[in-house]
């Protein structure tokens, strides 16, 4: 292999760190127009009366009744893209303004009359459930959507248990906090086409809703994606883009829109709320016998991508074990918050974090080894996971396990002589791919002008890294040498659908892909009659899909990574306060194609989820986001991440582009836990809830 | 739209506060916030980032000068290893970040006000002095009655403050911040405990706290329950020492619950924070 395996910088880092890449926010054009949105001050309402008369005549107002189509594309079609009779949550766009300077914009706000009455505002997942409470969506209750499914009998299981553990655990609002918030810029090309520029994770999802809006046809909509500053799934769907497409398709006028750190905060998507129960039974030699657990998500005003969390919750929750009877039962419930969509993790990190936790306590119940017992009911091939479903591939969470273990960070506790430090660890898995019976295909072209090719691939490089992981692809398949490889991203006008950048699929996906056309490539070549200085072929895969079906779409999966993650840290007896001091990672991801982006992906999951552990939650009083900015809504800095050792087990995926599988989500998912089951080491307290309380833990201490 | 003078000496700087509607500006880094805000928009700016004698920082026989336009890492780094001073640098190390520490003046700090702000707690607990000039002349005022309120002082329309006066102490100083994380974090609770001991026993004491009432207040019922405490010779006579401080500290401090703490936790972590650095402090 001359490519697969090496490590390689980011193709387009030098254009970053020179200032030369070119943001959404960085697009503008003369004559431009400068968006903003009339969102609504409560969190729940009825419009009775929206009153335009005192705008300027000068400033373009857009409201419902300006769009063919009132719908934002999602799994529920629950969601209008401005409000029109009803407001359900704080923010929610009601009207698109559109001025020739950001301040007239601005102004000409205040000058929209909004008449509401007021609702009651649901706050939460238990409010929600409650009988007679009032409905978010009239045509249906708040429990949205709901799953249960039991393997064995857990009767029976908890029965044969020698040791029975239960808890429940509520985890925090996150957001994703990329460093660029929503944008896009839009303009009309010389063909009279709408041309967007827009921060996003799929430009061809964007063209569909597009259309939809305005009525355009899809050969008038080109969008392309900008350079991104971050996605992690908060950009996977309606953020900036439909607006100012609107603005410039009835305008012809050039126009942009960038979301304010507060609004971005307030108003985008967030990662699903959580609140767990869960119990395990165990034999005294550490057999996991029966588990369930049951869970409620938080998907705020509209389902976005709900569903689809509920069900990796429910496929993730058992954890990468093997266990005879499970139960799992969950709760997708609607509220007046922002909308929670896809993020980094998708329902797997909260599955996680309660089963970890009791699986840790009853390690040291059982006197145990916290290894020991993990790999005591480990997946492997061939045995059913949580939900019944067969693993059908070759995994190796034993093997990441035996990395910690044999790791010199692992073995060193049993030096340690300071009380108010503690080691913790937690495994975990996370599918990739987009689950059973939804639409999972990539298409790749491929264009051979004598020694050089073009390679033309319809997914967004998001900051991740995954345009140099194909193009290492692309280099080692071909044969060629890295300078003759050209890759072409996420542009409706050039590049074929390739679905969204989620689900860790696009190296994987489009991995194969590329690997497909080089096959037909190479057919090509062989055959003389045909002119081998330019060829153009096309290259398509599917998503492995798993053999189960169930009630909901999207699993169970084909495949999974695996991860186990260790910490230590001290805690301050005189604050409560958690110091992490050392972070070791293990992760068996299939062929590992660049080390260093694979690293990346690692330090970047961890960090993340250092913030979801020790501070980051999005605190809504009645619907209002009161840590809306970055001075109180706190992500970790440099200062708060420790050194993190990250490690890979050598595997290899079959079905895999050189062996690959997914790796961008399954470092977030264990950290909260392992970071958990530390600080009930230092403490002796039980933990329930995310991010991790200094207050709680000194009271503890204190007490001692 | 606000206009910018620049002065390039501090009789320069007061003849231009003289006029109305003007404030000084020293290293911004509140005043972009504010604005952002849609605060301070109106003042003109008299900016005082040319003016060299304000960036000094002097050791006397028996005091420091430090300049209003000293930065935090002017701070950090020239009062390292400077006796009971060594909790000011340490102080001026957590404010922020680099960017801030670079452009922030220790001036700028006691200005603005806040009840967290990072030097104020050292300044108190080590009796500074501040000199307040204006084009009708100057003035001294013990840091201790500045501070008025929230984000309020006692300077008047006019005056500038030029320099703050340390006095040289023989004991020393400790100083420790508590943020929810390890930078850029506004302080839940700061705060700097300077002690001297003679012959065993608290001869000096001097406890301020940040982040626990409107202002940064020094401890006064707990200074004053342990002066002339003899140094804890077993276990037990600490925790009677322990006591003594959760049992003072009510009186001295009134935090509020805000998005950062409660109130009761602040509590806690300040009571735990003075016994701590008084503990170090009798056992140099």
């Amino acid at each position: 292999m001359t490519y697969i395996g090496k490590s390689k910088g980011r193709l387009e880092g030098l254009e970053k760190a020179r200032g030369r890449a070119r943001y959404a926010a960085d697009y503008s054009a003369k004559n431009m127009l400068y968006v903003k949105l009339l969102r609504s001050p409560h969190a729940h309402a009825k419009i009775l009366n929206i009153d335009l008369s005192m705008v300027p005549d000068d400033v373009h107002v857009f409201t419902a009744k300006d769009l063919v189509i009132n719908n934002v594309q999602d799994i529920l079609e629950d969601q209008p893209l401005l409000a029109e009779e009803k407001v359900r949550f704080l923010g929610e766009p009601i009207a698109i303004l559109a001025a020739d300077s950001l301040k007239k914009a601005e102004e000409s706000l205040q000058k929209i009359q909004v008449t509401y009455e007021l609702l009651p505002v649901v706050t939460d997942c238990a409010m929600a459930m409650k009988e007679g409470c009032v409905r978010v969506h009239d045509h249906t209750i708040n429990d949205v959507m709901n799953f249960t499914h039991e393997k064995g009998s857990i009767s029976k299981g908890f029965a044969e248990a020698d040791l029975i553990l239960s808890d429940s655990f509520h985890m925090p609002i996150q957001d994703h906090g990329y460093m660029e918030p929503e944008a896009c810029f839009a303009t009309m090309d010389e063909n009279n086409h709408l041309l967007l520029y827009v921060s996003t994770q799929n430009v061809f999802h964007d063209q569909r809703m597009v259309c939809d809006i305005t009525g355009r046809d899809p050969s008038t909509v080109h969008v392309m994606a900008a350079t991104i500053g971050g996605g992690f799934g908060g950009k996977d769907g309606n953020t900036a883009q439909l607006y100012p497409a609107l603005v410039t398709h009835k305008t012809g006028l050039p126009s942009k829109l960038v979301f304010t750190r507060e609004e971005s905060l307030q108003c985008s998507y967030k990662r699903h709320s959580a609140d767990l129960t869960v119990r395990m039974g165990l034999k005294n030699d550490g057999t996991i016998v029966a588990f369930e657990g049951i869970g409620f998500l938080d998907t705020g005003a509209y389902g976005g991508l709900g569903p689809a969390v509920l069900s990796a919750l429910m496929e993730h929750f058992a954890g990468p074990y093997s266990i005879e009877h499970v139960r799992v039962e969950g709760h997708l419930c609607y509220t007046n918050k922002p909308v929670a969509h896809a993020m980094r993790g998708f329902g797997a990190p909260q599955a996680c974090f309660g089963t970890e936790i009791l699986l840790s306590r009853a390690a040291r119940k059982l006197g145990m080894d916290q290894i020991a017992i993990r790999k005591k009911n480990a997946l492997i091939k061939g045995l059913t996971a949580g939900l019944g479903n067969e693993m059908l591939h070759d995994i190796d969470y034993i093997g990441a396990l035996e990395l910690i273990e044999e790791s010199d960070f692992w073995k060193n506790q049993k030096d340690n002589t300071d009380p108010y430090i503690a080691y913790g660890i937690a495994g975990g898995h996370q599918s990739s791919g987009m689950g059973k019976n939804i639409p999972d295909d990539a298409a790749v072209r491929i264009e051979k002008r004598g020694d050089h090719y073009k390679v033309y691939c319809g997914l967004v490089d998001l900051g991740q890294g995954n345009t140099t992981s194909l193009h290492a692809v692309a280099a080692e398949a071909l044969h060629a040498s890295e300078e003759d490889v050209e890759l072409i991203m996420a542009d409706t006008a050039l590049t074929l659908d390739c679905g969204s950048v989620a689900g860790s699929r696009s190296t994987f996906i489009a991995g194969n892909a590329i690997l497909d056309a080089v096959s037909a490539l190479k057919k090509e070549l062989a055959d003389p009659t045909k002119d081998h200085d330019s060829i153009t072929v096309t290259g398509h895969a599917s998503f492995p899909q798993g053999r189960e079906t169930f009630s909901i779409a999207g699993f169970p999966h084909a495949l999974f990574s695996f991860v186990v993650q260790a910490v230590k840290l001290r805690i301050d007896p005189l604050t409560g306060q958690i110091r992490l001091l050392d972070i070791i990672a293990s992760t068996e991801t299939g062929k590992v194609i660049n080390p260093l982006g694979m690293e990346g992906q690692v330090q970047g999951g961890i960090g993340m989820s250092v913030g979801y552990s020790l501070s980051e939650t999005c605190e809504f009083d009645q619907g209002r986001l009161k840590n809306d900015s970055f001075s109180t809504y706190l992500m970790p800095t440099a200062m708060d991440v420790p050194p993190i050792k990250s490690l890979y087990v050598d595997a290899f995926e079959e079905v895999g582009p050189m062996g690959a599988k997914g790796c961008a989500e399954v470092s977030t998912v264990p950290m909260p836990a392992a970071i958990a089951s530390a600080i009930e080491g230092v403490t002796g307290c039980q933990i329930h809830s995310m991010p991790f309380d200094p207050e709680t833990i000194l009271d503890q201490l204190m007490s001692q | 739209m606000s206009n910018v003078f620049i002065a390039q000496t501090v009789k320069e700087a007061c003849e231009l506060l003289a006029s109305p509607n003007r404030i000084a500006c020293a290293g911004a880094t509140n005043l972009y916030v504010d604005r952002y805000f849609g605060k301070m928009l109106e003042p003109d700016l008299v900016s005082l980032h040319a003016i060299d004698e304000l960036k000094r920082i002097e050791e006397y026989e028996d005091y420091w000068l430090i300049g209003s336009m000293v930065t935090f890492d002017q701070l950090e780094n020239t009062l390292k290893g400077s006796g009971a001073l060594e909790a000011l640098s340490k102080a001026a190390s957590l404010v922020g970040g680099p960017q801030i520490r670079n452009r922030g003046t220790i001036g700028g700090n006691i200005i603005s006000a806040s009840p967290s702000a990072d030097s104020l707690p050292v300044l108190m607990a080590l009796d500074a002095q501040l000199l307040l000039q204006s084009s009708e002349g100057s003035r001294q005022v013990a840091i201790q009655d500045f501070m008025t309120g929230v984000k309020r002082t006692d300077l008047k329309e006019g005056e500038l403050l030029t320099q703050i006066q340390i006095p040289k102490k023989t004991g020393h100083a400790l100083f420790q911040k508590v943020g929810k994380r390890n930078a850029l974090a506004i302080a839940v609770c700061n705060l700097c405990t300077y002690i001297n001991i003679e012959e065993n026993q608290i001869k000096d004491i001097a406890i301020a706290i940040g982040s626990c009432a409107p202002t940064c207040v020094r401890a006064k019922e707990v200074e004053k329950s342990l002066l002339a405490w003899k140094k804890p010779a077993d276990d037990n006579e600490w925790k009677l020492l322990k006591e003594k401080i959760s049992e003072k500290l009510p009186l001295d401090i009134c935090p509020i619950d805000d998005v950062r703490a409660t109130a009761s936790y602040r509590k806690k972590v300040a009571a735990n924070i003075i016994f701590q650095q008084i503990k170090e402090l009798m056992e140099v």
